[in-house]
């Protein structure tokens, strides 16, 4: 029997007074029941044959800003991994599968974790069609140690199975107590995995482990370490990692401030140079950062500006005339090509449109995909994509005492579609609400 | 069943006798809005009840409450029962009073008008709530900072509260500060912010928070405990002043809490965190304190000259979490200075959330008040112990007419009635109820 079927009885009695239930979207049943003539896509019924121009894919309570990321899929299209560290019997890492079409995969857990602490998770894709996942977990009531633990999880895994999940590699040190654990960072080149995070005791210290593999598991090839700045607290010590070439990285430290350090071929971290604004990305010799200014009171909204600076954060270009409402994270830029995407920036307060921004070095700050949102739900972080000539664009938002996590694929415009990417027909930009959580508070690692 | 539930069944009776002549009522039938019940039923709290029913009271009906921010305070002529509203929910960031009389009426609430502002995003913050003989009560509430400032370092405020007389609560609390602005205490980072607790004794009234910072002589990030000193009859308020400075939490999680505050003629034992507690006795002859480490998830009863007496619960089980199942029995443990760790007795199962309550009393066997081993006890027990040797006697167990889970419960003693009020929770509602019983042992 169709799952729409369990709806009969209630449509019937619907049927007898002939009504339209008309193009516009409504919500699916918890079961994904839809009446006869729709279907459930992305928790919304649709009807047959229509697209719905924004997906969402489902609610949630939380996933932190710094923990979305944007992938290749295996098989063509992205892959979205996130992780809900807040909603009660849910907590763990999900992937969900964006077609280049625009639909939206159900998301599907890839590892799940205990109720009690959110754990701060880094996501990489790997060669051998695993995600190498960089996690950071605390203690049960019985433990003490603060875990580092990197895993290997099967990347789009039959559905028939629960994908297989190995831990490639452990590190523990003295759990501190707070309230999170600090963000771990992690970069790859497909074959190694680089590892950034912040070891509270003896008043702080980054490490970055360099992870190559070993059999089943993988070993450590080399590392470095540096303490942390007094101005970085030993709890607020979030490692965020750029590839800035071949066999360099940017490491980005802190969270009410922010250091960052090149770290060389050796994994050897260079001084920590504190930094006025928050960066966003680091590229070779410059940095992309987010640059506040006025703040509307009234409006709820600051005026900001994207700066090119020296390493030191220091003599700023601005892209200016920016906004964003208070409350929104951007957190990061993705690496594309020569440059960076930033989401979500706008000029208009309201964000009517999510739109993604690209940088480089030699780049202005140009809008290279806009989605229409179709809602005015106050924002709070995107992450945008691109790959195979398609923009892939993820974000969350406030509805009610809720959070929603939309997707939406539409075709690059402007200096990525000027370098000859195919232009996909007809497709209209088509967010998709992909999670959404239902909420009695809303935790979050706000630093503004 | 629940009175809802009762009304229905009620209403069903009431239909009965039209068909089949006189039925048979339940022990809680209904509802009575308007006072009125079917003979052999009184009207109790708004349900009718047979005559010795204890019927839980209805104290609040909130969209949410961490179970941690229920307090039940002792008034001569009653109790105070005080809450937590979070910046992020309808009401906003505040402190609720409200008045539950010895004969289980409950007052209008009574917003603590403190204006202490929250970051919707973050934590929420802690407080604590003392009663000084006076009848003023004492509010000390720390958070992380606002969204706006720039700073890293916790705040703490502590306010002076003038409730109403007893039957003006509608004319509202005054809230005076105590001191000029609000404290900024070290941290650690993220999430390093402590729950403050107040200690009160004839010696004064000390409130202490315990910070977090990087020891950069000794290369090590520490927790020490901040005492503050506050003057309960201030004229005016004053800048807030670290009264002393104590090492503590070695070799332990530093970026935790201040549990319990248990004073003593000559000191205070200070409890530091709920889930890896250790016991900070500080003595007021300025000798060195003394750390000992307790039981994972031990609760602090209570001290006497030279030794604290603590209760280790029952064992968590599944992801052990606070909301999961536990198993076996409690323990009543004693550490006497000097002298190893002893078990007193094992007594019935114990959940640490929501904890247990311990009233001591002069001269009377103290109580313990606790719903037992699981977080969805319809039955709340009372039991007398004996605090020299740890004997426990079942004393009652109160009806809670109802299987929500519970988030948090606390009880209190006043003019030989126990107030036992709890905090039952489901999606998206919490509901505050309590019940009055007579005080076990108190003759009155």
């Amino acid at each position: 029997m169709p799952r729409s079927a369990r709806l009969l009885p209630v449509f019937a009695v619907l049927a007898g007074c002939s009504p339209e239930l008309g193009a516009a979207p409504f919500a699916c049943d918890q079961g994904g029941a839809c009446p006869d003539g729709y279907t459930c896509q992305s928790t919304v019924c649709l009807r047959d044959g229509d697209h719905q121009p924004v997906a969402r894919a489902e609610r949630i309570v939380w996933i932190n800003s710094g923990e979305m990321y944007w992938m290749a899929g295996l098989h063509g299209g992205a892959a979205l991994i996130v992780n809900d560290g807040f909603t009660p019997g849910a907590h763990g890492i999900y992937e969900l599968l964006v077609t280049a079409a625009g639909d939206v995969s159900a998301p599907r857990l890839l590892h799940g974790y205990g109720d009690e602490f959110p754990i701060a998770s880094s996501i990489v894709a790997l060669d051998d069609g695993h995600y190498g996942a960089a996690t950071l977990r605390f203690p049960d009531v019985d433990g003490d140690d603060l875990t580092l633990d990197v895993l290997g999880i099967e990347r789009e895994a039959p559905a028939a199975r629960a994908p297989v999940v190995t831990s490639l590699y452990t590190e523990t040190t003295p759990y501190l107590g707070g309230s999170e654990p600090t963000y771990v960072g992690a970069a790859s080149d497909g074959k190694s995995l680089d590892v950034a995070w912040t070891l509270p005791t003896a008043g702080g210290k980054v490490e970055v482990l360099h992870l190559v593999p070993n059999g089943a598991a993988w070993k450590l090839a080399r590392s470095g370490s540096q303490p942390l700045p007094p101005e970085i607290l030993p709890l607020s010590g979030d490692c965020l990692l750029y590839r800035t070439a071949p066999d360099r990285l940017t490491l980005r430290l802190g969270f009410e401030r922010y250091a960052v350090a090149s770290i060389d071929e050796t994994s050897a971290i260079g001084p920590l140079t504190l930094v006025p604004d928050l960066p966003l990305f680091a590229f070779s010799s410059t940095l992309l950062t987010l640059r506040y200014g006025a703040h509307d009171a009234a409006a709820e909204t600051s005026a900001v500006s994207y700066a090119l600076t020296n390493l030191l954060g220091q003599k700023p270009i601005d892209d200016a005339g920016y906004t964003l409402q208070d409350g929104i994270e951007p957190f990061t830029a993705v690496a594309h090509d020569t440059g960076a995407l930033i989401a979500p920036i706008s000029r208009d307060p309201a964000f009517p449109r999510l739109d993604v921004g690209f940088r480089s070095p030699t780049t202005p700050l140009t809008t290279v995909a806009s989605i229409d949102r179709g809602s005015t739900d106050r924002l709070y972080s995107a992450r945008g994509f691109v790959s195979d000539s398609k923009a892939y664009v993820a974000w969350t938002s406030f509805h009610d005492a809720r959070m929603d996590l939309w997707i939406a694929v539409t075709d690059p415009t402007g200096p990525l579609a000027a370098k000859g990417a195919a232009r996909v027909a007809s497709a209209q930009p088509s967010p998709r609400r992909a999670l959404s959580w239902a909420t009695p508070r809303l935790p979050s690692r706000s630093s503004r | 069943m629940t009175a809802r539930l009762a009304a229905i069944a009620l209403a069903a009776a009431l239909l009965a006798p039209l068909a089949c002549g006189a039925p048979t009522l339940g022990e809680l039938p209904a509802r009575c809005s308007d006072g009125t019940c079917p003979d052999g039923f009184t009207c109790v709290h708004s349900v009718c009840a047979r005559p010795d029913q204890i019927v839980p009271i209805t104290v609040a009906d909130l969209p949410f409450l961490r179970g941690v921010d229920l307090r039940v305070l002792p008034e001569p002529e009653g109790f105070l029962v005080a809450w937590q509203t979070y910046a992020y929910g309808p009401d906003g960031e505040g402190f609720v009073v409200a008045r539950l009389g010895l004969d289980g009426s409950v007052s209008a609430p009574m917003r603590l008008g403190t204006n202490f502002a929250a970051d919707t995003g973050a934590t929420e913050p802690s407080y604590d709530l003392v009663r000084l003989d006076d009848g003023r009560l004492l509010l000390a509430v720390s958070a992380a900072p606002l969204p706006d400032d720039d700073a890293a370092e916790p705040r703490l405020a502590a306010y002076r509260i003038t409730l109403p007389s007893p039957g003006n609560e509608a004319k509202g609390a005054a809230a005076e500060p105590v001191w000029t602005a609000e404290a900024r205490l070290s941290t650690a980072g993220y999430g390093a912010v402590s729950s403050p607790r107040f200690a009160v004794s004839k010696a004064g009234v000390q409130l202490a928070y315990l910070s977090t910072r990087v020891d950069e002589t000794a290369h090590a990030t520490i927790a020490e405990l901040d005492v503050f000193t506050i003057d309960p009859a201030f004229k005016s308020p004053v800048v807030p002043t670290i009264a002393a400075t104590y090492p503590a939490r070695a070799g332990l999680p530093v970026a935790v809490g201040v549990a319990r505050a248990l004073p003593i003629v000559g000191g205070t034992y200070w409890i530091l965190d709920s889930a890896r507690p250790s016991a900070l006795f500080v003595s007021d002859a300025a000798d060195a304190p003394v750390e000992t480490t307790l039981a994972r998830l031990a609760i602090g009863l209570t001290a006497s000259s030279g030794s604290l007496t603590y209760l280790r619960p029952s064992t968590r089980t599944g992801q052990k979490l606070p909301t999961d199942p536990v198993a076996g029995p409690a323990e009543i443990h004693r550490i006497s200075q000097g002298k190893p760790d002893v078990v007193l007795a094992g007594i019935v199962p114990v959940r640490d959330t929501p904890g247990p309550t311990w009233i001591d009393r002069p001269a009377l066997p103290s109580l313990l008040i606790t719903p037992g081993g699981d977080v969805d006890a319809e039955q709340i027990g009372v039991y007398s112990i004996d605090s020299a040797t740890g004997k426990t006697t079942t004393v009652s167990f109160v009806d809670r007419l109802s299987s929500r889970a519970l988030a948090g419960a606390g009880a209190a003693v006043s003019h030989g009635k126990l107030a036992i009020v709890w905090a039952e929770e489901s999606a998206g509602s919490v509901t505050v109820r309590a019940a009055i019983v007579g005080e076990p042992g108190s003759g009155l």
